[in-house]
C-alpha cells in the first residue's frame, strides 16, 4: 500500500479527524494528470484538541514516520502533555519518512475555523481508504488569506488552467 | 458565457478580497462549477490522482544532470 494510504487508513482506524488541504487537497478535484500540480509537502488540517493531536503523531509514528517541530525532533515521550503545550501553541509538527512522505500536521488554516472545514469536506476514496478533503473554495480562499508568494502563484496558475480547462469543454 | 452552467450564480461569498489576494468573479465560478462536477462529489474515486503523483515523482526522482 502506498506510504501515505497506510498513514490515512491509520488515522481512520484511529477515529483521528484530519482534512487534507492545500495544493495536495486542490489536486483531488483536478479533471486530469495534465492538471495536477506538484507539491512536496502533504497538509492535514487537524482540530486544536490534544487528544486528537496525540492520535495523530501515534498513527504516524505506527506508520514509520518521524516527528518533528521546528527544527527538532518533537520531544519525548509524546503523550497527553505534550500535544497540550503544542495546541497551545498552535505550532506545526511536521511528520516524514525521509524518501519522500513528508506531512505537514497544521492546527491553523487561514481564515477558517477547523470545523467549518470539517462540516463541508468531502471524502474521497484512494484505493479502498477514505480520504477527507477540504472543499476547492475552502483552499483557495485561505491560499488567497494567506497571500505568501508562493499562494499567489499557485491561485494565478490554477485559474490559468480553469480557465483553459472551461474554454476547452 | 464561459461558463456551460450557472455556476457564477452558485459561486459561494468567500469574503476574500477585503484582504489579501483578488479572487475575480469569473475564477470563482471556475471553482464552483469544478466542485459540483459529479466526479467530485462525496465517494468519488481518486485513485487516480495519486498514481499520477507517484509516477511524475519517480520520473524525476531518476532524472540525472548530463552537463
Amino acid at each position: 500500500m502506498d506510504r501515505f494510504l497506510r498513514l490515512a487508513a491509520l488515522l481512520q482506524e484511529a477515529k483521528a479527524r484530519f482534512v487534507v488541504i492545500g495544493v495536495w487537497g486542490a489536486n483531488y478535484y483536478a479533471k486530469s494528470a495534465s492538471t495536477l500540480f506538484t507539491t512536496q509537502d502533504r497538509d492535514l488540517f487537524l482540530p486544536s484538541e490534544p487528544g486528537n493531536l496525540l492520535l495523530v503523531w501515534q498513527s504516524c509514528r505506527l506508520a514509520g514516520l518521524a516527528l518533528s517541530t521546528g527544527d527538532e525532533p518533537l520531544g519525548e515521550p509524546i503523550d497527553d502533555f505534550l500535544a497540550e503545550r503544542v495546541v497551545g501553541r498552535r505550532a506545526l509538527t511536521q511528520a516524514t519518512d525521509g524518501r519522500g512522505l513528508d506531512v505537514d500536521l497544521t492546527l491553523v488554516m487561514e481564515g477558517f475555523g477547523f470545523e467549518e472545514v470539517w462540516n463541508d469536506r468531502r471524502l474521497f476514496r484512494v484505493e479502498d481508504v477514505e480520504i477527507p478533503v477540504a472543499r476547492l473554495s475552502h483552499i483557495v480562499a485561505s491560499k488567497s488569506k494567506a497571500n505568501r508568494p508562493k499562494d499567489r502563484l499557485f491561485l494565478e496558475t490554477h485559474a490559468e488552467a480553469l480557465r483553459r480547462l472551461i474554454e476547452g469543454s | 458565457m464561459l461558463f456551460p452552467d450557472d455556476s457564477a450564480a452558485q459561486a459561494p461569498d468567500l469574503g476574500v478580497n477585503e484582504s489579501g489576494f483578488r479572487l475575480s468573479e469569473s475564477y470563482l465560478a471556475a471553482i464552483a462549477w469544478i466542485e459540483n462536477l459529479p466526479q467530485n462529489q462525496n465517494g468519488s474515486d481518486k485513485t487516480w490522482v495519486e498514481e499520477a503523483i507517484e509516477e511524475s515523482r519517480l520520473h524525476f526522482a531518476k532524472a540525472v544532470r548530463v552537463s
